[in-house]
């Protein structure tokens, strides 16, 4: 995908740091090579997933794995197909852990990782305009 | 060409958007949130492809795949996260075509599609190939029926010489056509109409006479009335279907036509029968006119030798008053013999003339018998 990260820039009216860390081949290639779908898909996962950082903290102080998988398992499928690899990776560890009933702390970690790099990006895409 | 239909059925908005714009504008989506809205979608659409989530609200992926299999045979990709060998096998089980894991490979997803749909095409042309040969077979073989009615018909009437009995096996061969139909001969006697209730009414008999002004073919609603020169058919319940109807309206058509033609073979006997008779009347009066002529010859001769002998009897007997010598009288008796005797000559060809009254009387009674002139009849 012949897309640079200035054109991306210039259609999201984010700055280039925005897309720095993203793997915007992949998330090109998601959106049919179209550059202009794949950043409304960017924006549209800012506002799908705005709550779910507090939403993560909620779910560790009520204990709910259940609610935690399944939320790790929504952002990682978005986070990957948009190339928000950082964020995807968090979702996929966190996955694990909850899957393979790892013991409460090292959950807890993960799911701190998610939350800190979820927000670290949500605040990157909604703060820089 | 329409575009090939394909339902998009993820719960997450950015998925949906993403998959629709992989497969680009070679196809046409449809979205849908949940396996819910994909069943209540199908009532609406006719999907060529259906990519399905797993895991969503409501009734699951794999649920939704099993309810759609009874409604659609459009081939399912699963596309899902959940990749275990046990997720796979049961996608398999619930009637998916295909597994896809997320994230997915957008060129895979887009073949993987691409032939899924292709296969999806061709077999629905094969099965429209088929239907298409089944429909031809059905016609051919309720042709085949048709013509082998036809053929039965005109096995049994060809020899026919009645009209009741012909008028009879047309009706018989209307019903076996499977409609209800009434029948009108007509010929020198007067027409004869039937109706598969038997006899027809004089309200039934005087609409088939007046149909005859309507022209060869004439159809109104269901009932259909087909006119020959000696035949009339009135048809009451036409197929409602337009191909059925038109089907029957050419069988009967032949139908007519086959017994038209054989109403005329029987016209034909009839009059060669009263022909025949009348030719064997006429040859026996032939026949007493020339014995009785023979007789009143044969009385002819008899009267005129003994005219002839009288004559000369009375000529005589007058040789005493005339004063004749006697070799006078013996001349003129004499001359007289003599021309009676060329006379009775000339009379007398009678063995000639029965020769030829025999040869006439023996020619009358070759004449063809009753029995041998069956053979034209």
């Amino acid at each position: 995908m012949a897309v640079d990260l200035a054109t991306l820039s210039a259609l999201s009216g984010r700055p280039v740091a925005a897309f720095a860390l993203l793997d915007t081949a992949r998330g090109l290639a998601s959106s049919g090579g179209d550059p202009q779908l794949y950043v409304d898909l960017l924006s549209s996962f800012v506002t799908t997933h705005a709550a779910d950082v507090s939403a993560i903290d909620q779910h560790l102080q009520s204990k709910d794995l259940a609610a935690l998988g399944k939320l790790a398992h929504s952002i990682r499928g978005t986070s990957s197909l948009l190339g928000i690899d950082t964020v995807a990776s968090h979702a996929s560890h966190l996955e694990q852990a909850i899957k393979s009933q790892a013991p409460p702390e090292q959950i807890g970690a993960a799911a701190t990782l998610l939350r800190n790099g979820l927000s670290a990006h949500l605040r990157t895409w909604t703060t820089a305009s | 060409m329409t575009r090939p239909l394909v339902f998009i059925v993820d719960d997450n908005t950015i998925t949906r958007r993403s998959i629709a714009a992989i497969l680009g504008n070679d196809f046409e989506s449809l979205h849908a949130e949940s396996g819910e809205d994909c069943l209540a979608l199908l009532q609406r659409s006719a999907p060529d492809l259906i990519l399905l989530d797993i895991e969503m609200n409501g009734i699951d992926g794999f649920e939704t795949c099993r309810r759609l299999r009874q409604q659609t045979d459009a081939p399912v990709i699963f596309v899902s996260s959940h990749d275990t060998l046990e997720e796979r096998i049961l996608g398999f089980d619930c009637g998916g075509d295909d597994f896809i894991v997320k994230p997915y490979d957008p060129i895979v997803l887009a073949r993987k599609a691409s032939r899924l749909i292709e296969r999806q095409l061709a077999l629905r042309q094969l099965d429209a190939a088929k239907t298409s040969l089944e429909q031809r077979a059905e016609l051919y073989a309720r042709d085949i029926s048709d013509t082998g009615l036809l053929l039965q018909f005109m096995r049994e009437s060809i020899a026919c010489r009645d009209y009741d009995v012909l008028a009879q096996r047309l009706l018989a061969a209307t019903v076996a056509y499977g409609v209800n139909c009434h029948v009108q001969l007509r010929f020198p006697e007067g027409p004869l109409t039937l109706t598969s209730q038997g006899a027809a009414s004089p309200l039934e008999a005087s609409i088939l006479e007046r149909s005859l002004a309507m022209g060869r073919i004439f159809r109104f609603s269901r009932r259909l009335v087909i006119n020959y020169d000696q035949i009339s058919l009135l048809v009451l319940d036409l197929p409602q279907d337009a191909d059925a109807a038109l089907n029957i309206q050419h069988n009967l058509c032949v139908l007519a036509e086959s017994a038209e033609a054989i109403a005329e073979t029987i016209a034909i006997r009839k009059e060669s029968a009263s022909r025949a008779e009348a030719l064997q009347i006429g040859s026996f009066g032939t026949s007493t006119a020339i014995t009785e002529l023979r007789a009143l010859y044969r009385q002819q001769q008899v009267d005129a030798r003994i005219t002839l002998d009288r004559l000369i009897d009375a000529v005589e007997k007058t040789y005493v008053y005339l004063g004749l010598s006697t070799p006078q009288e013996d001349t003129l008796s004499q001359t007289l013999r003599d021309g009676a005797e060329v006379v009775l000559r000339q009379l007398d060809r009678s063995t000639e003339m029965e020769a030829r009254f025999q040869q006439l009387l023996d020619s009358m009674q070759d004449r063809p018998s009753s029995a041998s002139s069956e053979v034209w009849l």
